[in-house]
């Protein structure tokens, strides 16, 4: 089998919860061996939820959706890190690894004795990740944050929202992902530059930063016109019309963008509305002056048409638009499915077949292996600790009778699955799909 | 320390607008050698997209532009001619990496896939950065910010309920794309240096934006719940709430129990049984939210962050860019960067998203401004051995702006 571009490459990560396990995900699918620390005491909290189906069975904490959506392809141990001996394995670990990745505020880690200048005593080049809310230096150092609050401070909260409406918050994940796409990033850095020095180094990862920097022009704004940028919606200040307009069917949507004169032209040319000819719109600054009626007449041409049938005529066009999907429509996208952006993992009942996500890039000259299923609480404790660590038997066996090792959560409790009926009658889910698995292609007998 | 973690590796940037400029400002704040390679005519479509001084438009002070094309080198180069692509195939001869935005049809129709470049250079690491992908039945289709927000399924997630949805502030969806993109690029080259050979890297933005949804589409895959934009009612610990000066994210987080936060808030009456789970506090909403409502108000954002987080609780102000900007955090950590451009002056721009200890980034010592529309041109062509007389000729274009179009 040809090398993948991280084969040889053993990153160690105690990461809680489940953005920094997002992080190293594409690094453990193209090769890196990846050993996530846990713990008896305390598993990763991303073990909850989803159930399969919403039912709790049998060692529930190995079914969660989201734990299997980031841990693929990785080996899993515990390690009670409150010991001793749990901190001495984890140095020796480290002794014979690349990377250790880790989200810890950075208190716990100095408390442990298990931060950066501490593992550069047991392996001098080392590279260390830590990725914190607002960075491992500066006053708010110790300062928590979820992607939520991560969303509010960078100024993303500020920023979105409808035309002069209240800050919104939006995809309450989205910046504990941007933050974890930025730390595959700086660790493939820190690789490639041992690569090239053989020098290990610290990496200092702040959340915070990691959202104001995709936030560069407004920024620039600020600093150049001392102007404070604010919520604009769905509009655009170069372009009309730019925005999302209704169609039929209950909270359908579609977007359509026109960002040039000639886009406008195969626009008025796909719709063929009388209104549509007017000259005063041939222009950008003719359509930005009318953008309110020109929107007003665009939703009553899209209000009685489909979203996707729309979509497929405008692009024919030429024109630049996109339905409003749902999750069932992406999951059943079929140019998703073109691109096999979602891949059936086969895990044992009862969570059975599901389609999981590819990394976002894809390296078009590498076979990638097919996915592993994630491990199990404490599946590789032997592997590692006797394998990799040349521990005997017997010492394997004491450290699981003192518990520095497990199998089995002191909390064998999950976050208990919601009510679908009722989040569905409170307005908080769009459906409740029973065909779900039929309409992705994982019902029972459907998958080899 | 052994400078910068790109040192010595040769890009040839492609790009235009906001995707792809950000993937090679990546690898350029961390030390690559970026020549960004623009049309003659007006260059790198973000030049004439906004935020300008006082308004007014001009290729050289365009905020967006000036901001993701730091540390790179620009030439002008007219692909369409065939002495421009001969002055390409040069530089793709010594380059490591190719970076393009183009639609997945134009490189091929320039006479520039990927095939035809590996003839010249065989381990050459060519990242294509497109909104559908390389491949699928959307490839060709035509995108944007919103386009891409709604066909990606953020879109329906966010906003009021009643109302249509809205998508996050500014260009989130291609600055993903560019982030992605430099991962790729990166994987790449640690593939040819430890095994050889070259490959593409294909990027799908609206691949981007639907992994920014991660549990929802979880919640489907699992179990059948399509999620939608909330309903206010029930929830709102989870929305911004006035304060006496600013928005405060009052969030209690999930490791912290109710009756701490209770205590933090300094509302007794929060201590009753039937709010203390999430359920009862959503079943009892309308209380909770008249109980802390006024509460919210006695203190600014500010406080009611510093005082929350003294508690252990993840509260966040929702900061402006002015806020940001006076960050008494970013500032300690040395976050901004001030330099000059013969343009538009000395302005403070933002820096890097994380600091590596032994390979500074650009941004930590000497940054280079974003190069003016063919300001390299002389000393890169130079550099290939090419004569001043060759140099004039393919320089000898002129470079007036085109009008205004394009998002991407």
């Amino acid at each position: 089998m040809e090398p993948l571009p991280l084969s040889g490459i053993r990153i160690i990560e105690p990461g809680q919860v489940w953005a920094l396990p997002y992080a190293i995900a594409p690094l453990a699918m193209y090769g890196a061996e990846v050993i996530k620390v846990e713990s008896t005491v305390r598993p990763d909290s991303s073990r909850g939820g989803p159930q399969p189906d919403n039912r709790v069975e049998g060692d529930a904490w190995n079914h969660g959706g989201a734990y299997h959506e980031v841990n693929r392809n990785k080996l899993g141990i515990t390690l009670n890190l409150n010991t001793q001996l749990g901190k001495d394995l984890f140095k020796e670990l480290v002794s014979v690894s690349d990377v250790v990745a880790q989200n810890f505020p950075p208190r716990v880690m100095r408390n442990f004795g298990l931060d950066y200048p501490e593992l550069t005593k047991v392996k001098p080049d080392i590279i260390v990740l830590d990725s914190t809310a607002y960075g491992s230096t500066g006053p708010w150092q110790n300062y928590i944050g979820y992607g939520s609050s991560i969303q509010a401070v960078t100024g993303l909260t500020y920023l979105t929202g409808y035309e002069g409406g209240e800050p919104v918050q939006g995809g309450i994940l989205y910046n504990d992902i941007l933050g974890a796409l930025t730390a595959t990033y700086a660790i493939l850095l820190a690789v490639a530059h041992r690569e090239r020095t053989g020098e290990g180094q610290w990496i200092d990862l702040s959340q915070y930063q990691s959202g104001v920097v995709q936030l560069g022009e407004a920024f620039m704004d600020y600093t150049m016109n001392d102007r404070i940028p604010t919520r604009r919606g769905n509009s655009h200040p170069n372009f009309a019309p730019y925005g999302l307009y209704p169609c039929s069917g209950d909270d359908a949507w579609i977007a359509i963008t026109v960002t040039s004169d000639a886009e406008w032209m195969n626009f008025r040319r796909a719709i063929g509305e009388q209104w549509a000819d007017d000259a005063g719109l041939e222009t950008a600054e003719g359509r930005l002056q009318h953008r309110e009626k020109l929107d007003a007449d665009i939703g009553k041409w899209t209000a009685s048409r489909d979203k996707h049938e729309v979509m497929h005529q405008l692009q024919t066009s030429g024109v630049a638009c996109g339905a409003v999907n749902n999750t069932r429509e992406i999951t059943t996208d079929a140019h998703l499915a073109d691109r096999n952006f979602f891949r059936v993992s086969n895990h044992p009942s009862p969570i059975g077949p599901r389609p999981h996500a590819s990394p976002l890039f894809n390296l078009m000259g590498v076979q990638r292996p097919p996915d592993r299923l994630a491990p199990t609480l404490g599946q590789h404790n032997r592997y590692v600790i006797c394998d990799i660590l040349g521990y005997d038997d017997k010492q394997y066996q004491e450290l699981g009778e003192s518990k520095i090792i497990g199998q089995i959560p002191d909390n064998q409790g999950v976050t208990p699955p919601p009510d679908p009926e009722a989040l569905l009658r409170m307005g908080f889910l769009a459906e409740y799909d029973r065909d779900y698995k039929k309409r992705l292609g994982i019902s029972p007998g459907e998958i080899e | 320390m052994s400078g910068s973690a790109l040192q010595g590796v040769k890009v040839i940037d492609l790009t235009h607008h906001i995707a792809g400029p950000y993937c090679t400002k990546l690898l350029a704040d961390f030390g690559a050698d970026v020549i960004k390679v623009e049309r003659p005519d007006g260059g790198d479509s973000a030049r004439r997209l906004g935020p300008f001084p006082e308004n007014i438009p001009h290729p050289e002070k365009s905020g967006l532009f000036l901001y993701l094309n730091t540390n790179k080198r620009g030439i002008t180069l007219n692909l369409k001619d065939h002495k421009g692509r001969a002055a390409l195939l040069d530089l793709v001869r010594e380059a490591d990496i190719l970076v393009e935005s183009f639609s997945p049809r134009v490189m091929p129709s320039l006479g520039l896939a990927y095939e035809t470049l590996t003839q010249i250079n065989p381990s050459l690491v060519m990242t294509s950065i497109s909104s559908f992908g390389q491949t699928g039945r959307y490839r060709d289709y035509r995108a944007s910010e919103l386009a891409l927000y709604a066909l990606g399924g953020m879109a329906y997630i966010t906003g009021e309920y009643h109302r249509e949805p809205v998508k996050h502030g500014y260009n989130q969806a291609q600055y993903l794309g560019g982030m992605a993109a430099a991962s790729g690029t990166v994987a790449a080259l640690l593939q040819r240096w430890r095994a050889g050979g070259g490959q593409q890297v294909d990027v799908s933005i609206m691949e981007c934006v639907t992994s920014t949804l991660f549990s929802s589409v979880l919640d489907y895959t699992y179990a059948g719940m399509v999620n939608r934009r909330q309903p206010m009612e029930g929830s709102s610990l989870r929305y911004p709430a006035q304060t006496k000066e600013g928005y405060i994210l009052p969030t209690p987080g999930v490791m912290g129990d109710w009756e701490t936060y209770a205590e933090m808030a300094g509302v007794p009456e929060l201590h009753d049984p039937k709010f203390d789970t999430p359920a009862g506090r959503q079943v009892h909403s309308d209380e909770v939210d008249s109980l802390l409502k006024n509460k919210w108000l006695e203190q600014t954002a500010q406080e009611w962050f510093h005082h929350a987080q003294e508690w252990r609780f993840p509260f966040a102000p929702v900061q402006t860019l002015a806020d940001i900007a006076e960050s008494p955090q970013l500032r300690e950590r040395g976050f901004f960067v001030e330099f000059p451009h013969p343009a538009v002056g000395t302005l403070r721009y933002p820096g890097a998203p994380f600091r590596m200890s032994e390979s500074p980034g650009r941004n930590d010592q000497q940054v280079r401004a974003a190069p003016l529309l063919g300001e390299h041109n002389g000393e890169v062509f130079d550099s290939l051995g090419y004569s001043p007389q060759a140099v004039a000729e393919l320089c000898s274009q002129n470079q007036v702006p085109s009008p205004i179009s394009g998002e991407d």
